[in-house]
């Protein structure tokens, strides 16, 4: 595990079934209960992932959702992005080639940012000076 | 005229995993054996031949190493099973019994691949051709159908016909539709064909509505929602809020349980598919699904997305195939098979 700024990149287990759920998801909740939390969980080492690692998935999504953060996944095996098709999960999480993409993903759209108390749909913004931003 | 018909579903399967991708989806089943809406393959080659009028035909099966293969059910006393372990010797000698019996012609066909063309029209190509064999084309090369000469078949014409060698024969180029089963996408794609008109051969059982066809003992909750076209097999069972669309066939003894949808996607018999899934673009088999979109077979071990049934219907099977089994001679052809397993009086069927 390692971070990159205020994005956190994290390795997933090769086997993501019932037993390893638990101890990862101990060590992941914690860096979720941040505010606006980024968080890439990187796939590439997964070899099997059964219905409760999809879970732990959408559970990590929820989590960081609540506090206006964002989880995304990265390298994502085909056997892996079938189970999550096959659950109907994979629409709810942006998929990068990389954990590098992912990352990048979230400081694209950061680079124009709004506070952090404040969601960035919020119709109460003042107007966001482009040329300031860039 | 009198013709006969040789349909030979050889082991080749055995070596599938080491020629084509995906070998794993079929776990060791024959591919000729597997149904593909409501009927294997085997099954609806020698519905062709019946329907042609001919009066002989001997389905020639390779020992069957693999039990998971459903035993064909055709009742017909003009077709004879034979399990083989000699190719070769098997067909020689079911030449030479047609020969003595006065058959002239015998078309030879190797169930690997489907064929619907107007077997009379390439008969009377062959007389003309003036060779003892001929061999079947399409577009994409030849195809695992010969004619060959019963009397003037000597040694090279066999070899010909089982070295699958097309250069020694003519060549009759077929109008029909034709479909090779070389690797487990063609399932999906032969399902599909048949499903939407296609080719001749039609899903198995009562066509319910419009394009949804209903095999027999199949229940559909009426919570449920099938959309045409689309197959649901014998003794299949659809609960609450499924959806089966775009073409999809659920093959014998499956269940697609609450809420799952099934698009573009062949089920194969004796699956269970879990409860809220997506199945898309799909060939599931037992525990191992073959995601077409990404041309990856994988292998579920989470038994509450997908799994096998151990039903009658698997464990019935293999029963039938031990029972042939025990018939196979250690070379060559094996005995005709005693009258429980002929077609007709038949244990094969349910």
């Amino acid at each position: 595990m390692y971070n990159r700024g205020p994005v956190i990149v994290m390795e997933l287990p090769e086997q993501l079934r019932q037993p390893e759920v638990k101890s990862f998801l101990a060590g992941l909740l914690p860096l979720l209960e941040t505010d606006r939390p980024r968080v890439v969980l990187d796939c590439s080492k997964v070899e099997h992932i059964d219905s409760a690692g999809v879970e732990m998935l959408l559970q990590c999504l929820e989590e960081a959702m609540k506090r206006d953060g964002d989880l995304k996944l990265s390298a994502v095996s085909p056997a892996s992005a079938i189970i999550l098709e096959l659950m109907r999960v994979d629409r709810l999480f942006e998929c990068f080639e990389t954990s590098d993409e992912a990352a990048r993903s979230f400081h694209a759209f950061g680079a124009i940012g709004t506070p952090p108390s404040q969601p960035w749909y919020s119709n109460s913004l003042q107007p966001i000076d482009l040329k300031a931003a860039s | 005229m009198s013709l006969g018909a040789i349909v030979v579903v050889a082991n080749a399967e055995v070596d599938l995993p080491r020629i084509c991708r995906n070998a794993s989806v079929l776990q060791g089943e024959a591919m000729p054996c597997m149904e593909v809406a409501g009927r294997s393959i085997t099954e609806r080659i020698i519905d062709r031949y019946l329907a042609a009028g001919i009066g002989n035909i001997s389905l020639l099966i390779e020992a069957p190493l693999l039990s998971g293969a459903q035993p064909p059910r055709v009742s017909s006393p003009q077709v004879s099973v034979q399990v083989i372990t000699d190719i070769r010797s098997a067909i020689s000698e079911t030449l030479s019994n047609y020969s003595s019996e006065g058959i002239e012609q015998v078309f030879v066909h190797w169930a690997d691949a489907y064929v619907e063309t107007d077997l009379l029209d390439l008969f009377y190509f062959h007389a003309a051709a003036r060779q003892s064999v001929t061999c079947a084309y399409d577009r994409e090369g030849s195809l695992p159908l010969w004619l060959v000469d019963c009397e003037r078949g000597d040694r090279d014409n066999l070899a010909t016909v089982v070295d699958r060698n097309p250069q020694a024969s003519a060549s009759y180029v077929i109008q029909g539709y034709s479909r090779r089963f070389s690797e487990p996408r063609s399932l999906r794609e032969f399902a599909v064909d048949i499903l939407e008109g296609r080719c001749e051969s039609r899903p198995s059982g009562e066509e319910a509505k419009p394009g949804i066809w209903i095999d027999a003992g199949a229940e559909i909750h009426r919570g449920a929602r099938v959309v045409a076209p689309a197959y649901i097999g014998r003794g299949s069972k659809i609960m609450d809020e499924a959806l089966i669309t775009r073409s999809s066939s659920v093959e014998t003894n499956c269940v697609i349980d609450c809420g799952t949808v099934v698009e573009n996607s062949s089920i194969l018999a004796n699956t269970r598919v879990g409860i809220w899934l997506d199945v898309c673009r799909a060939v599931v088999n037992g525990s191992y699904l073959l995601s077409l979109a990404r041309d990856v077979t994988v292998e579920i071990a989470d038994t509450s997305l997908v799994r096998p049934l151990l039903a009658r219907g698997r464990a019935k099977s293999a029963r039938e195939w031990d029972r042939i089994q025990d018939h196979v001679p250690s070379v060559g052809t094996s005995p005709a098979l005693p009258e429980a397993w002929g077609f007709g009086a038949n244990l094969l069927q349910d």
